[in-house]
């Protein structure tokens, strides 16, 4: 579904040229819950901006079903790749209503006629287990877990075909992490998507992804299907990543490189 | 573990902040002990009234709105009673505290050097050249292999990791009776997390240091502390050791907090009860000792 070839991507600070990506080829299939992990630093970031088109890149393409991907792209190429973000005190808009943050991507690509704004923006907060009347609501009368659904609520309105989804549980804590990864895995098979799931945090990825590449200070240090990484790990970065994870059972530590 | 080796012990603690819409009640007759020496972790979710309470053993909340009743006895001395004078000779000499965030817990517009002798001379008259010692010894101490070098650096010359260490040290270096530790591996990566917990396990030990380790993640806490009190919306909810609270949970709050976290042996997202009952009726769980 999307390819990506030998993407380079450096930025420069002050005359200093910081590598963020060295040449990285990905391909992430249909249905796919992909997960980039790495600490911080390693690119995950840059890489999820350059399939985006925040960022353009400096060499190298980024293919969405045989269309190139660029940083100038048509609404429709938009429309398919959307995208959840980390805190979700920062990703609503403070003087929007929850109403009027999710119609706006209805009417901007004009996903349902001018007069059914309403029962869109209803049954997407349905879709994400939040009720009609947080319509009215202001993002600062909602708790992280509820603007996360939001969030997700928002992406969800243009009826894409792929979510990225950057960091999306971190700033939340474990009991609203289960519940809203739970609501992912959910709206995942209903609406067939395909998951690019970046994060730092590798239990989750144990646990919820099929897949895996793991970054290092911009290039990838190793890849491949979620159960062969954590079962036999290649590369030292990543068994020194796996061996570091806290875990809270003696079962898990033993289950560690 | 002698009684006499009590170092802190809050007792009935109670804080409520004063709003406009009515009175806000955050913490509810908690208690607590710490002994010399031992690492205790306070554990709990966003909003459960953690950070309040070290807010409170350091003496930083006054504020008019502020109402506290009960008990914080250090060295036998009431927390809640003593004034603020006396509070700075406590403050960094006989409790010190470790931030989330590294880089913001140090002032930016200082040299670190600057910093370590702020805090040096707060225990004793000093002079720079003497605190640039002292501080180049205790960094080259915890494997900073170039003193010099970060002594004269601004904190956001830094890594996260640098800086944490930094920041560790400071803590430390007037071998403090309590540490207080505040999320101190949160804003780190785990590789680096796990070198800051080390560093304060290994630290605490030679000055036989007790700490409060703050933090809402489990497998921190199972990784350094001994003693274990869960905390949710201000009410203490179990009390035990490590291995009493993680091998056999006794309060339903507990149990799933410990199953909703995502475990590295499983292949599914834990599914949490959504008729969950309110935790903080159900009375606290304390562990035999």
């Amino acid at each position: 579904m999307i390819k990506i070839r030998d993407i380079s991507k450096q930025f420069t600070i002050k005359n200093n040229i910081v590598k963020a990506l060295s040449n990285i080829n990905l391909e992430i299939l249909e249905r796919d819950c992909f997960a980039i992990v790495g600490e911080s630093g390693s690119g995950k970031t840059t890489l999820a901006n350059i399939i985006l088109g925040i960022y353009q890149q400096d060499q190298g393409e980024v293919l969405f079903e045989k269309e190139k991907l660029t940083k100038k792209r048509n609404l429709q190429l938009r429309k398919l790749i959307q995208f959840v973000q980390q805190n979700p005190m920062s990703t609503l808009n403070p003087k929007k209503t929850i109403y009027s943050t999710i119609a706006l991507p209805l009417k901007i690509h004009k996903i349902v006629e001018d007069n059914k704004y309403k029962e869109k923006v209803e049954e997407l907060l349905s879709f994400v287990g939040l009720e009609s009347n947080f319509m009215d609501r202001y993002p600062d009368t909602l708790s992280g877990g509820q603007k996360q659904r939001v969030a997700i609520a928002r992406a969800l309105a243009t009826e894409p075909k792929v979510l990225i989804l950057d960091e999306p549980t971190s700033a939340l804590d474990v009991i609203v992490q289960s519940k809203v990864l739970n609501l992912l895995l959910d709206i995942k098979k209903k609406f067939d998507l395909t998951y690019i799931f970046i994060t730092h945090d590798l239990s989750v990825v144990k646990n919820i992804a099929n897949k895996v590449v793991v970054m290092n200070k911009g290039k990838i240090e190793e890849k491949g299907e979620t159960i062969e990484i954590f079962q036999n790990p290649k590369s030292e970065y990543t068994k020194t990543l796996i061996r570091a994870i806290p875990t809270v059972t003696d079962e898990e530590d033993a289950t560690k490189p | 573990m002698l009684m006499s080796d009590k170092l802190l012990s809050i007792k009935d603690l109670e804080l409520s902040f004063k709003m406009y819409e009515g009175t806000l009640n955050v913490l509810k007759k908690i208690s607590l002990d710490l002994h010399k020496g031992e690492k205790v972790a306070l554990v709990g979710e966003s909003g459960s009234g953690k950070s309040v309470t070290t807010k409170l053993i350091l003496g930083l909340l006054n504020q008019r709105n502020v109402i506290k009743k009960g008990n914080i006895f250090f060295n036998s001395r009431n927390l809640l009673d003593i004034s603020q004078s006396e509070f700075k000779k406590l403050r960094g000499n006989n409790i010190s505290i470790i931030f989330q965030d590294p880089i913001a817990a140090l002032n930016p517009v200082f040299k670190i050097k600057q910093q370590f002798y702020e805090v040096l001379s707060n225990k004793k008259k000093i002079s720079k050249r003497e605190s640039i010692e002292l501080a180049s010894k205790a960094l080259l101490n915890v494997s900073i292999s170039d003193p010099v070098r970060v002594l004269e650096s601004y904190p956001f010359q830094l890594s996260g990791g640098m800086a944490q260490r930094v920041v560790i040290t400071m803590a430390m270096i007037n071998n403090p009776d309590l540490l207080l530790a505040d999320e101190p591996s949160t804003a780190l990566d785990v590789t680096v997390q796990n070198q800051a917990l080390d560093l304060m396990d290994d630290l605490t030990k030679v000055t036989n240091t007790a700490v409060l380790l703050i933090t809402h993640n489990m497998g921190v806490v199972r990784r350094f502390a001994e003693k274990v009190y869960v905390i949710y919306r201000g009410v203490i909810v179990e009390e035990g050791t490590k291995s009493q609270v993680f091998k056999n949970p006794g309060h339903p709050y507990t149990e799933a907090l410990l199953q909703s976290i995502p475990k590295l042996n499983g292949t599914s997202i834990p599914i949490h009860n959504d008729n969950a009952p309110n935790y903080a009726e159900i009375p606290k769980f304390t562990h035999p000792k």
